[in-house]
């Protein structure tokens, strides 16, 4: 005990988190424990070391797991190894939204050569959002300012820019989603693949970019609708 | 539900978990623990207290103390429920069934008098009153241990799914997996059933592996189950035609009968030279 306060203490090994009142394994005092390699303790037993008791699996008793840590380097990786393309749009209140890198490359992924088309349009869809006091969530296009659960949704605007990042993300959800799997998909391994069902077609997302397929009236999911 | 990337963040909740597994009860100003509450969410105070004052037999004792009795007790509660329409209407948390209170009585009795039965922790009480606290324990305890084996077929065949995350694979021998976890659990935490659980990481990571490799999801209400469940890891030994324990101790014998063989249970090395014996 390094004697801090709070909902963490510092051990030995680690910083430890508070699970609430029980009974400490160590002194069985039914008291504050925390969340330790060894199990619940209290405050006081938290540094003491149980005998290490026999076990069929002795791999597994420092075992660290590494597949996150794993991840992390190859999403870094990814993200140094990517072509600096950032896209600045003026927008139509004279702000100006600029894009950060991941999502330019999304804009690439899913519109190919006719980025354009998605910059030129953007102004128009932000401003509409902005006029009518909306933002565009998973479940709908429009809903109220602050209902979204994007980390940037907020119950006021100042300008159309800080509400651009929630509109564009809606528009480019499925080729961030496709390039973060593939970010974080070790080098040796298939980066899985994101599918996307619209109205008329579905897409799937690749590491080049996107292949759309038309769904067209002999189309079926299966099933007999006779 | 929650999907665990590895059995780290499945630890952590688990003890958090853990942390509800006690509720305090009184009678006559005295306080009692219960535990694994969380498989029992009934007014557990008015159920406890009904059955401490509507007898005055101790569960402890096997002779002349008929489960039975303990049975009367807790349908006078208003937690107890046995209207076969009315429980389907709740969760089996939500209420007692006097059978089951009956059965957690009588493997209590078993196991305060049975030595042979320490696997599954000894009973501990030193009262009449701790003793009832001690059966709603081994109640919960049991509803846990139901829950989390659930997944598991009773005999063979092995039915399973490759695909399907809440089944294990296909063609696995389910008594091999639940002996194998609930060894795992003995062998790494040791008996829980009337006490909370207390995993380390260690155990924790050796019941994830065997939850990954039967292809199931690993849950934190089933490892709890896993860990506290009153049932010993020697009642999942094959001891059935299926086994060739039989076959092989009847085949000894008649060996023996024949003079084929000898009946010392040791092993004869064929390639040995001299008569070499190893035991």
């Amino acid at each position: 005990m390094n004697g801090e306060t709070g909902d963490s203490v510092g051990s030995k090994k680690d910083k430890v988190d508070k699970a609430g009142i029980a009974i400490c394994g160590e002194c069985s005092t039914d008291t504050t424990v925390y969340i330790t390699d060894n199990g619940l303790r209290c405050e006081d037993c938290i540094s003491i070391e149980p005998d290490t008791p026999a076990t069929y699996t002795p791999g597994l008793r420092d075992f660290e797991d590494t597949r996150g840590k794993e991840m992390a380097e190859n999403v870094d990786n990814f993200m140094d190894n990517l072509a600096d393309i950032g896209f600045d749009i003026e927008l139509e209140d004279g702000s100006m939204y600029e894009m950060q890198v991941l999502h330019s490359h999304a804009v690439l992924t899913k519109y190919g050569d006719n980025w354009e088309e998605f910059v030129n349009e953007l102004p128009s869809i932000v401003a509409d959002h902005y006029n009518s006091k909306t933002e565009p969530t998973k479940f709908t296009d429009r809903a109220p300012w602050g209902a979204g659960n994007h980390d940037n949704s907020k119950e006021e605007y100042e300008t159309h820019a800080e509400l651009a990042k929630n509109v564009a993300y809606y528009h480019l959800r499925p080729a961030i989603l496709q390039l973060g799997m593939v970010a974080a998909t070790d080098e040796d391994e298939e980066a899985p693949t994101v599918i996307g069902i619209g109205d008329e077609e579905i897409h799937q997302y690749t590491t080049d970019g996107r292949i759309t397929v038309p769904i067209d009236e002999d189309f079926s999911l299966g099933g007999d609708d006779e | 539900m929650i999907v665990y990337g590895s059995a780290e963040p499945l630890h952590e909740n688990l003890l958090k978990f853990t942390t509800h597994s006690g509720k305090t009860v009184t009678h006559e100003g005295k306080q009692y623990r219960i535990e694994h509450c969380q498989f029992g969410t009934y007014n557990i105070q008015e159920a406890f207290s009904t059955v401490v004052e509507e007898t005055d037999l101790d569960p402890r004792s096997f002779d002349g103390v008929p489960a039975v009795e303990f049975e009367k007790a807790i349908k006078k509660s208003a937690a107890c429920i046995d209207d076969r329409d009315i429980q389907s209407q709740f969760h089996k948390r939500e209420y007692i069934d006097s059978h089951d209170f009956r059965s957690a009585v009588s493997s209590y009795q078993m196991i305060a008098q049975d030595s042979t039965s320490t696997e599954l922790g000894t009973v501990t009480s030193n009262s009449r009153v701790e003793a009832i606290a001690e059966v709603f324990s081994y109640m919960h305890a049991d509803r846990a241990s139901l829950s989390a084996f659930l997944p598991f077929g009773i005999n063979p065949p092995y039915y399973g799914d490759d695909e399907d995350d809440s089944k294990p694979n296909e063609g696995l021998d389910h008594s091999e997996i639940k002996f194998s976890l609930r060894d795992t659990a003995m062998q790494l935490h040791g008996p829980s059933v009337f006490k909370q659980p207390d995993p380390s990481i260690h155990t924790t990571r050796a019941l994830y592996k065997i939850y990954d490799q039967i292809g199931i999801e690993q849950q934190v209400r089933d490892m709890y189950g896993i860990l506290v469940s009153p049932i010993a890891p020697s009642f999942y030994w094959k001891n059935d035609s299926e086994d060739d324990s039989a076959q092989y101790t009847i085949g000894r014998s008649v060996d023996a009968m024949t003079g084929m063989g000898d009946t010392t249970g040791k092993w004869e090395d064929s390639t040995a030279e001299n008569g070499e014996i190893h035991e």
